[in-house]
């Protein structure tokens, strides 16, 4: 899950996007999370993400699985991964989180000046960061940026370049929409922090403008 | 690891498009699977993605070959730390496990991330060149990459390691703060000898105003200032002060 640490696109695209992470600590709090995790999932669900697994299940929300399947499934040391599509939210989220005092660790991962500034207003403050310094190397050699802007929802790159470009094909020739499209690229995301509301609005952007090639 | 049986494939290259890393190949209207670009993330077999049912899972046979699975595919769980995903813990739980203490910076070096895929010789290369630059990489019971190193202080991989190609793997550790420009220096040296990108966070423990000290060096390397990040907001318990 690192790799939420480096989304790419536009601040305005970015300000829709917030990944959660849920994490028990091995050796500290690991032994009798199971109730507390459950707790903040169903926190989770009252404000309404827009994709969610936890990690003793792994479906995320567009495979079919309904709550009580997944809050089912929640064992000791279960990690949840979500993500949310508003600043509202998140606030909202926090609030409950710190209202819970459920002593389970809780990572944002987005615009670090927006999540530092929802944090201090439900009052809360910072303990560590971690922040992009962006990626390095032969970066001649990635796929172009547009594209990424979709890849790079998946925290673990399950989503191929040649997907999306398959996927934007298929809605600029009427074949399915926008929202159908975002749904079979969140489907390889094992880790349940595609964001398919935002990947509908990239999709939407980019589709009228995008010419790909056919192999 | 993933193998299509020739009998079946109709070639018509569904497969192609759901590779992470291009490790599907198409030659005499057949599909097939280089054993040496693949990563073993297992997506064409998790996804079932082949609508004749032509993609098959072979065993995996060594070490290396377990090691390269379990780290590319997320839905493994890594035996010595526990972990899914890359299996590390990285700076998620730091409010409790204190990893990144005060006076101190981690970094979290994503090797192959986005979607290149890393040789782990490439891996080698920037683990050792942290390591000369001060970096005290973490031991394997923290991060997985430590297992394939004799001694993990130097970054030094083993030889046999040097041609699997994973996904991504993360090279992670810290240093003392005043060492940290000198890793940021190794990095942005030994970026230009690798055939593949990697992305890197800092992890740096924040002050009670809210300051990160760390972030006035990087305008000095001319690294620009960042703009996405994980904030931990505190919530773990018991809460580490270190």
């Amino acid at each position: 899950m690192t790799h939420s640490l480096h989304r790419e696109g536009t601040i305005a695209s970015l300000e829709k996007d917030y990944a959660v992470f849920i994490y028990p600590a091995r050796g500290y709090n690991y032994k009798g999370s199971a109730p507390k995790v459950r707790h903040l999932v169903e926190i989770v669900y009252q404000v309404g993400p827009a994709n969610m697994i936890a990690t003793t299940l792994r479906k995320n929300m567009y495979s079919g699985v309904k709550p009580e399947e997944v809050l089912d499934s929640i064992q000791e040391g279960c990690r949840v991964f979500t993500v949310f599509n508003s600043r509202e939210k998140i606030k909202t989220l926090l609030s409950k989180f710190k209202e819970a005092d459920e002593g389970i660790s809780i990572v944002v991962s987005g615009l670090i000046d927006r999540v530092r500034e929802i944090a201090a207003e439900v009052g809360l403050n910072p303990h560590t960061i971690n922040l992009s310094l962006g990626i390095h190397g032969a970066t001649k050699l990635l796929p172009p940026p547009e594209i990424r802007e979709f890849t790079t929802m998946c925290g673990h790159a399950m989503i191929s370049p040649k997907l999306v470009e398959d996927i934007v094909r298929k809605v600029k020739t009427g074949k399915i929409d926008t929202w159908e499209g975002s749904w079979v690229l969140a489907k390889p995301c094992a880790c349940g922090i595609y964001n398919p509301h935002r990947s509908q609005e990239l999709l939407e952007n980019l589709s009228p403008l995008y010419t790909v090639s056919r192999w | 690891m993933p193998a299509i049986d020739k009998e079946i494939c109709t070639g018509c290259r569904t497969c192609q498009t759901y590779c992470t890393v291009d490790a599907i190949l198409f030659e005499d209207k057949k599909c097939h699977i280089d054993p040496d670009l693949c990563t073993e993330c297992y997506v064409c077999l998790r996804m079932k993605v082949c609508p004749e049912d032509a993609i098959y899972a072979e065993e995996l046979v060594g070490f290396y070959k377990q090691f390269q699975h379990v780290i590319s595919d997320p839905v493994e769980n890594h035996g010595v730390t526990g972990v899914t995903g890359r299996g590390t813990e990285e700076v998620k739980t730091n409010d409790v496990s204190g990893r990144v203490k005060k006076g101190e910076v981690g970094f979290s070096i994503d090797m192959g991330r986005p979607g290149m895929g890393v040789y782990l010789r490439d891996a080698e290369k920037v683990a050792m060149a942290c390591a000369e630059a001060g970096f005290k990489l973490a031991p394997q019971e923290e991060s997985p990459l430590a297992a394939l190193m004799p001694d993990y202080r130097t970054g030094k991989l083993v030889n046999e390691c040097h041609d699997y190609r994973l996904l991504s793997v993360i090279i992670e550790g810290r240093c003392e703060q005043d060492k940290a420009k000198d890793v940021l220096k190794a990095l942005l040296k030994v970026e230009k000898e690798i055939d593949t990108v990697f992305s890197v966070g800092l992890i740096s423990r924040v002050d009670e105003n809210g300051h990160c000290e760390a972030l006035e060096y990087l305008d000095e390397l001319g690294i620009p200032r960042p703009y996405r990040g994980k904030v931990n907001p505190g919530l773990g318990k018991p809460l580490s002060t270190d």
